[in-house]
């Protein structure tokens, strides 16, 4: 129960236990299940209360070495060994207990969850009377005058788009703490602090017997200095920075009330919809899919701050991860959540690669039958929107491009010949295998969304943003797809509406998800902390005769017994081999991140030096360490290993020039693909600074003589039992009350 | 039918928590550990200054209450033995 590798902390008290199991699950919350030696009272810990509870493991490669372990190191040295594999509140539990001829088993089981989850509970009602309803958005002042909510429709979205800004007053919906803060949450990740800020602004009104007390003070104290949600949060600047200088100045509809909020501001164009069609129909891209959402929200009543999160990421097409290994960075600051576009096709990290020595076992299917040769998303414009025309089914946007082609016409014709939807020309590649078609109606936001497009599109005059992205995502097609110009989605002559590039990029991405579907992989080795869930993940196999393979990561799970004996599971899918990453094209990604992440020239991640380095400059900057290129891990001709190493010159990097190999041992490869983790000692002082206490260990107290103690109540129990006239004298208390708690 | 509602005769039992001076050593320590908590003095100055409900939810402040209930749950699982007929 003592195996001192592992440490787990409930309510910052050191406890012995007998299994952990942590579970991180891509686009989920990180959970913990911890099982403890049974006591009377365990049961009830998680009462009308949320124990934190923290594990960490002891890291040799940054934290301690295994001499310092018995050499008698200081409390601070030893704490810092230990870095955090989990940390949470405590939602659940469970008490068995068997008993057969065999012996006996009994043990609680906690079950813990990220405290992250808790923008889940923090309805939109929490934050004003005025954003109740749909239609109610103003109220009047004290004075008779009237006030419009900040979370209005017409123009919480166009505020998101402003992002956020170092130099904003307290007052504004763009307000962050400090410079540090704006350069993490620049881009996409400062659309969701506007809200968040928004939301705040409307709570403070606290206009005429409305009381936004749950968000003033209880919600907004609890995620920015409880849970640090900000101070832990960042994007990856490499990406976002582009994101957040390439802004245009937002245009009023005609008619439209004058907001001095928004009009003529600079707004941002998220990733998903810079497709580089004209100003005017940007605006309604960006503008128009945000408020519909806002709009399909569930009532603020029951609607929450975390499902407006989800949603609004989910439609950007972001991620959130929660590391439950969070950064330690060499600024003292902690990242624990990344808002970062979807990847599933890119570099892996470094601390994302499985050396030989650190898997025992690993399983990849790949169901060819089950891969579309393509897919066929159907325009529907029979919704009854006004100027839409009489276009009917015949409109359809089909991916691959050799689809495409042949359905175009060849040569001589081009993409938006493609677009009839009776035309049932075969693809190039479709006469070796037949034709497996997926075919799905094109959702709903780019329907709605293309009456008002064609109509913004023809009032701009198809005015287009050309610069060096446009430059450059426009040569990165074209050097895929040599001799096609015609076809180009971003060309002049492609015979397709500006607008319409959302509809065949959003084709090429669901082809990509299709094809990744259908190749799945997992493997199991030596427990492994420095892995991180939501990025891709490489698999080496240094049997020549074998393949290695590189795939996205969707899961890892962390088996700990109290015996020291642990293991990690991962997940995967779009698992590919890297021969096939030598020698096959990127499936379709954005054409701004092909161009950001200097993919534009060879669009593909293997011997790619441009990307390589770019991919470095990605990670490093959030995660500590560099891209792991494939090239550079296995000799694509003998299939052997190159001898690589890892050095304190060379950082969060590899180096080929060492003379290694340190994989060949299981310690030499966590060594090379290792990272900075959060220690004990860390969030201790942190805690310390905030006016908190510290941990107690065991340690602080195992050699207490049991003259040395003092002995208390146990609020669990009745404090007084006398009873008079057959029942207890002392009052019951009420039920949602926690027994650990003063109110 | 008043009479059959205990076979063996009699009122049903009084009720009480009174402590019975005829307990064994066993019932004496299961009493102690049922119902108290052994706090380490080492560690007291460790330990959170209270309970208070809003600061351990809002400003993630240990609860100390919770923390003694910890202390007492890891110093007895890690310094007692385990009898067979405590499973």
């Amino acid at each position: 129960m003592l195996y001192e590798d592992y440490r787990v902390y409930i309510e910052g008290i050191q406890v012995p236990f007998n299994s952990i199991r942590i579970s991180n699950v891509y686009q989920q919350n990180p959970t913990a299940d911890i099982s403890l030696p049974p006591f009377s009272g365990l049961q009830e810990i998680g009462r009308n209360y949320q124990p934190k509870v923290e594990i960490f493991f002891r890291d040799y490669n940054y934290g301690i070495t295994p001499n310092e372990t018995i050499s008698g190191a200081t409390r601070a040295t030893q704490q810092d060994g230990y870095k955090l594999i989990f940390s949470g509140i405590i939602g659940a539990m469970s008490d068995t207990k068997s008993i057969s001829s065999n012996g006996a088993q009994q043990q609680i089981t906690l079950q813990a969850v990220h405290p992250s989850r808790i923008l889940s509970d923090i309805l939109i009602r929490y934050s004003s009377q005025l954003v109740q309803g749909a239609l109610n958005e103003t109220d009047p002042t004290a004075t008779g005058a009237t006030t419009t909510a900040e979370f209005s429709r017409e123009t919480a979205m166009i505020k998101a788009l402003q992002g956020i800004s170092a130099t904003a007053g307290e007052d504004s919906h763009q307000n962050v703490a400090d410079a540090a803060e704006a350069l993490r949450l620049q881009g996409t990740p400062g659309m969701i602090r506007v809200l968040w800020n928004i939301l705040k602004l409307d709570a403070r009104r606290n206009i005429g017997s409305n009381d936004s007390e749950a968000m003033t003070d209880m919600f907004t104290p609890m995620v920015e200095d409880g849970i640090k949600f900000w101070k832990r949060m960042t994007g990856h600047p490499t990406i976002e920075s582009g994101i957040a200088t390439s802004t245009y100045n937002f245009k009023p509809e005609e008619n439209a009330k004058a907001n001095p909020d928004v009009d003529n501001k600079p707004t941002m164009i998220p990733l998903t919809y810079k497709t580089f069609v004209g100003e005017a129909a940007q605006k309604e891209l960006s503008v128009a899919a945000l408020q519909s959402l806002q709009a399909g929200m569930p009532s603020p009543e029951v609607g929450s701050y975390g499902q407006l999160v989800t949603m609004m990421l989910d439609l950007l097409e972001y991620d959130m991860i929660t590391l439950n290994s969070p950064v330690s960075r060499a600024d003292g600051s902690i990242i624990e959540y990344i808002t970062k576009p979807r990847l599933p096709y890119y570099y892996a990290p470094i601390c994302n690669v499985l050396l030989p020595n650190m898997y025992y076992s690993f399983n990849v299917q790949s169901m060819y039958s089950a891969t579309p040769t393509r897919t066929v998303n159907l325009a529907n414009p029979t919704a009854g929107l006004a100027g839409m025309g009489q276009m009917g089914p015949s409109i359809t946007y089909t991916s691959p491009h050799s689809v495409r082609f042949a359905r175009g016409g060849g040569a001589s014709g081009n993409l938006g010949s493609s677009r009839s939807s009776y035309n049932n020309k075969v693809g190039k590649y479709e006469w070796g295998q037949g034709i497996r078609a997926q075919v799905t109606q094109l959702p709903t936001k780019y329907n709605l969304m293309r009456g008002y497009l064609e109509e913004k599109d023809t009032e701009g005059g198809g005015t287009e943003i050309i610069g060096a992205e446009y430059n450059a995502a426009y040569q990165a097609w074209n050097t895929m797809y040599p001799g096609n110009p015609n076809y180009n989605p971003l060309g002049t002559n492609s015979g397709i509406a500006s607008f319409e590039r959302l509809n065949f990029l959003y084709a090429d991405q669901e082809f990509a998800q299709e094809t990744a579907k259908a190749r799945q992989g997992s493997a199991t080795g030596v427990f492994n902390p420095y892995a991180i869930v939501g990025y891709p993940m490489d698999i080496v196999d240094p049997v020549p005769s074998r393949d290695s393979y590189h795939g996205f990561c969707t899961s890892i799970t962390h088996d700990i017994s109290a015996d020291g004996m642990s293991s990690t599971t991962y997940g995967l899918t779009s698992v590919s081999t890297f021969a096939e990453l030598a020698k096959f094209n990127l499936p379709a990604i954005n054409p701004y991140l092909m161009a950001t992440f200097d993919l534009a020239e060879d669009p593909r991640i293997y011997g790619n030096t441009a990307g390589y380095i770019k991919a470095c400059q990605v990670y490093q900057e959030v995660l500590g360490v560099g891209a792991a290129e494939p090239a550079l891990l296995q000799d694509y001709n003998t299939g052997t290993m190159i001898p690589f190493t890892r050095t304190a010159d060379t950082g969060g990097h590899w180096t080929t020039d060492g003379e290694g190999p340190f994989y060949d041992t299981v310690q030499g490869s966590l060594m090379l693909v290792a990272r900075n983790i959060t220690s004990l000692y860390e969030l201790e002082q942190e805690r310390i600074a905030d006016g908190q206490t510290g941990y107690v260990d065991i340690d602080d107290w195992i050699y207490t003589d049991l003259t040395d103690v003092e002995y208390k109540r146990n609020p669990t129990r009745l404090t007084d039992t006398t009873t008079e006239g057959g029942k207890i004298v002392s009052a019951g208390i009420d039920a949602e009350s926690s027994p650990f708690l003063e109110y | 039918m008043e009479g059959r509602r205990y076979p063996e005769g009699g009122s049903p039992p009084s009720l009480s928590f009174s402590t019975d001076s005829k307990k064994s050593p066993s019932d004496l320590i299961n009493e102690k550990r049922r119902n108290y908590f052994i706090v380490p003095n080492s560690v007291s100055g460790q330990l959170a200054p209270n309970s208070s409900a809003r600061d351990c939810f809002i400003k993630r402040q240990y609860s100390r209450s919770f923390q003694e209930f910890m202390l007492n749950y890891a110093y007895t699982v890690v310094t007692s033995k385990v009898l067979s007929g405590e499973v």
